[in-house]
């Protein structure tokens, strides 16, 4: 939505928001990235090509042997690899992300409305994670447990649940005393039936606040362990992992500044939605119960 | 043969190895007869000397320099000690000849020449080792090096207590197995006759001795200054070397040394008045500090801006590259499918064009014997890129759908990742299918659990000792400490154990061929080649040389306009 303004707003507010219409444009390019590479993409992406080196042996730079992007230090393509990278940019904002957010509804539902000893162990539990080292609990799990793409994401999961989760508990307890609650309550409703029938569809908002506003964290700690080697593997095109086969290239600055651009920009699309999402929600300008 | 070209004593009398008398071309002759060291060797001298004679000074050329400057080496390392049996650094390890000499010292070629020992006698069955000092040989702290203190420094080098990497150079010498299992307090075949006289007796004959003799780990040391500096000696050599240490900051990581000016060949070496040593610096860094002039020599030019250099005349002329004694290979999980069958290593071998590795500064030989040593030939039955005989091979042993796991260690350096990327994609090119996974440690940190977890994996392998008895124990002998992969080859065992012991250096050079012939037909890995070595220096930095197992000559460099 690039027309901002919530219900009740005159048409003065109701005027063209141009952040609003970035974000979707950025993330809207890097999702039609993820989603058709191989039709945008000019070359395989894990190939190094036949020209892809000067004769020297150096990476091509940009706009130099009809590479837009120029060459990595294998030879190939730099656009194809950003925009294969995409792919992996975006299921790390989108996967994990899911995965985290239910598993901490769940937790904020079965704590907020349980409540008793079944609510203090669970929050317990969920601010003694918040005290960890994520990145580094991130680091050592896949370190134990292999670094293949469905071990990152679930460990990405793993290690973002607990901040949503606490934030959501607070919004159950608050939701769990409001009147229609208690209507529900009163005219028989079970317990499972209130928290998904009358108390969930009232978290939907936040949700998508955190969602989006996750997602660029997402991309952000995916990038960071790919980087450390701790992310998706090699050949796969990654951001991350394309930032770290430069360290050694600092003279050839393209090589850098495209995964890093893109990432920027995915980052910042997906802010800019946050920052919509949540300007627009219920819950913008109050003080969210912890 | 080739004849050192700083050696005087072409036409003097030398002491042969049957103790008569001889010129040095019957020397030489002797020598060649026993094969201890080959012909670059510097001639025995049999009279005392009283004064150096500048010809027989070892190492590479070193005449008509200018005395007076300062020289500045940088390096990557995060930190450096400077104990010889603790160096394990490049900044450290490949500085110590600066600072520490011992009885031999190797020249460009990795050939040991005498250095600290005036002549050395060897009996005819090759047995008895006898080194006669230099006169004068001074430690930095203003005492006198005698027989006891190298006696007591090979010792030490090889001693159960420190439990050192290069222990087992040395153990041909008589005792060796009683002394490392703690039975007995010293090394019976190591003895001091006197002041000026070293006596080392081999239970068997060592082809490697005057080559061991000549890395840093067994140059003498003052026991007297190791026991009062204890830990401190790490940052605080004394030895016997051309430069004296003046002050060490670990906090800047900056070294400074100066020349010693009793040092064996004082007047002559050293050229600088002082050299700094910087170590943590990136590899950028070091390549921008040298072409600014802030550096004068870096060893650690990386080879993504090789390019660069040899598209500029000026800087062109000051980089020089050699192969290093720096082994690259990936191993293959042999006990197990399906990489225990030869014809799937071969294919593997077949597969992979090396060649595209060369820009990741590799030398691609395809050998497993960098090209400098003992042994390399040129007619090696190396695997040249061949995927159709790949896939034929692969059909031959019935693999049609085959998926390898790859190990990538150490893979931080970038370089490991790159060469994995480039063997998925040749494999992948017949038929079949990778998975690479990255791992920060190294291969040697996991040891033999490798071979559980992955068909193949990179490994490395820097040679402490130029001689290639070195590798053919540590990377395939059976049960030797590199080889993690299982790979085990009885009869090739008995040929690298028997090699040891050949003394003719024609024979044992055919021996080592030999051995890695078989190798390569054998597969156990898939063979890459060799690191190189990446210098620059700067435009005021003279006469510079570089060799693989010393790498620098800082006594002979000199500074223009010093």
């Amino acid at each position: 939505m690039i027309w901002s303004g919530r219900k009740g707003s005159t048409a003065l507010e109701r005027r063209f928001r141009p952040d609003i219409a970035v974000g979707c444009v950025i993330v809207g390019a890097f999702v039609l990235c993820a989603i058709l590479p191989g039709v945008l993409a000019p070359h395989d992406p894990l190939k190094s090509l036949p020209d892809g080196l000067t004769q020297a042996g150096a990476p091509r730079p940009p706009l130099n042997g009809g590479f837009i992007l120029g060459t990595d230090a294998l030879g190939r393509d730099l656009l194809s690899r950003v925009i294969y990278g995409a792919r992996v940019a975006v299921m790390m904002a989108v996967v994990p992300n899911l995965i985290a957010l239910s598993v901490a509804t769940l937790i904020a539902l079965t704590a907020g409305y349980g409540r008793g000893i079944v609510e203090a162990v669970l929050m317990r539990m969920t601010e003694a994670f918040l005290v960890l080292p994520l990145f580094l609990i991130a680091m050592a799990v896949i370190a134990t447990f292999g670094s293949s793409t469905t071990t990152v994401v679930l460990t990405l999961a793993f290690v973002s649940w607990s901040y949503p989760a606490r934030v959501l508990h607070g919004e159950v307890r608050r939701l769990s005393t409001s009147l229609h609650v208690e209507a529900a309550r009163s005219l028989g409703a079970g317990a499972i039936r209130i928290a998904l029938r009358h108390i969930l569809p009232h978290l939907m908002p936040l949700l998508v606040v955190y969602f989006t506003m996750n997602a660029a964290y997402m991309v952000m700690l995916e990038a960071g362990l790919a980087f450390l080697g701790f992310g998706v593997q090699p050949p796969t095109p990654s951001w991350g992992l394309m930032l770290a086969d430069a360290r050694d290239q600092f003279f050839r600055p393209w090589l850098i500044m495209m995964p890093g651009a893109s990432l920027a920009l995915l980052c910042i699309g997906f802010s800019l939605l946050g920052n919509t999402a949540e300007r627009n929600s219920p819950f913008h300008g109050q003080r969210v119960l912890l | 043969m080739k004849v050192s070209h700083n050696n005087s004593e072409l036409n003097t009398k030398l002491t042969a190895t049957t103790g008569a008398s001889t010129t040095r071309r019957g020397l030489l002759l002797g020598a060649s007869a026993l094969g201890f060291f080959g012909a670059n060797m510097v001639p025995m001298r049999a009279l005392a000397q009283t004064a150096i004679d500048p010809e027989t000074i070892p190492g590479p050329s070193w005449a008509g320099g200018a005395m007076g400057g300062r020289g500045i080496n940088v390096w990557g390392d995060s930190r450096v000690d400077f104990d010889p049996l603790l160096a394990y650094g490049r900044a450290d390890y490949y500085n110590l000849a600066n600072f520490f000499r011992g009885l031999t010292y190797l020249s460009v070629g990795s050939e040991p020449q005498l250095d600290l020992a005036s002549s050395v006698e060897i009996s005819a069955d090759g047995l008895v080792y006898t080194f006669k000092l230099r006169d004068g040989i001074m430690f930095h702290h203003g005492r006198q090096a005698v027989a006891e203190d190298f006696r007591w420094s090979i010792e030490r080098a090889v001693s159960p207590e420190k439990a050192s990497w290069v222990q087992g150079f040395m153990t041909s010498v008589v005792g060796y197995d009683d002394f490392v299992a703690g039975a007995v307090p010293g090394l019976a075949g190591l003895g001091a006759l006197d002041d000026r006289t070293i006596v080392i007796t081999l239970s068997k004959p060592d082809a490697r001795l005057l080559s061991t003799l000549g890395i840093p780990p067994f140059y003498v040391l003052p026991r007297d200054e190791v026991e009062r500096l204890g830990d401190e000696f790490l940052t605080h050599p004394v030895g016997t070397g051309p430069y004296k240490w003046v002050s060490y900051d670990g906090a800047n990581n900056q070294m400074i040394a100066a020349r010693f000016e009793d040092y064996i060949y004082h007047g002559h070496l050293p050229y600088l008045d002082e050299i700094e040593v910087r170590w943590n610096v990136t590899s950028d860094i070091q390549y921008l500090q040298v072409v600014r002039g802030d550096a004068d020599l870096s060893l650690g030019i990386p080879a993504s801006v090789v390019p660069d250099i040899m598209a500029d005349a000026a800087l062109a002329e000051r980089f020089a590259t050699l192969d290093a004694l720096d082994v690259s290979w990936w191993a293959f999980s042999v006990t197990k499918p399906p990489f225990n069958d030869v014809r799937v290593r071969q294919a593997v071998n077949l597969a992979f064009d090396r060649s595209r590795a060369s820009v990741f500064g590799i030398n691609p030989t395809g050998h497993l014997l960098p090209p400098s040593l003992l042994g390399f030939s040129d007619s090696a039955p190396i695997y040249a890129h061949d995927p159709d005989r790949a896939r034929a091979l692969l059909a031959e042993a019935g693999l049609t759908d085959l998926e390898l796991k790859i190990g990538v260690f150490g893979a931080t350096s970038g370089v490991s990742v790159r060469i994995a990327q480039l063997i998925a994609q040749d494999l992948e090119a017949v038929g079949i299918r990778t998975v690479l996974e990255q791992r920060q440690e190294t291969a040697f940190d996991i040891g033999s659990a490798l071979s559980d977890e992955y068909d193949m994996w990179n490994m490395g392998w820097g040679m402490g000792l130029p001689d290639p008895s070195e590798l053919t124990a540590s990377l395939f002998g059976t049960g030797g400490a590199a080889n993690f992969g299982g790979y085990s080859n009885p009869a090739l065992d008995a040929k690298a154990l028997d090699a040891i012991s050949i003394t003719d250096r024609d024979v044992r050079a055919v021996a080592y061929a030999e051995i890695e012939a078989e190798l390569l037909r054998d597969a156990p890995f898939l063979f890459v080649g060799v690191a190189q070595l990446n210098s620059l220096r700067s435009a005021r930095l003279q006469n510079f040389a570089f060799d693989a197992a010393l790498w620098t000559y800082w006594d002979r460099y000199w500074v223009a306009g010093a």
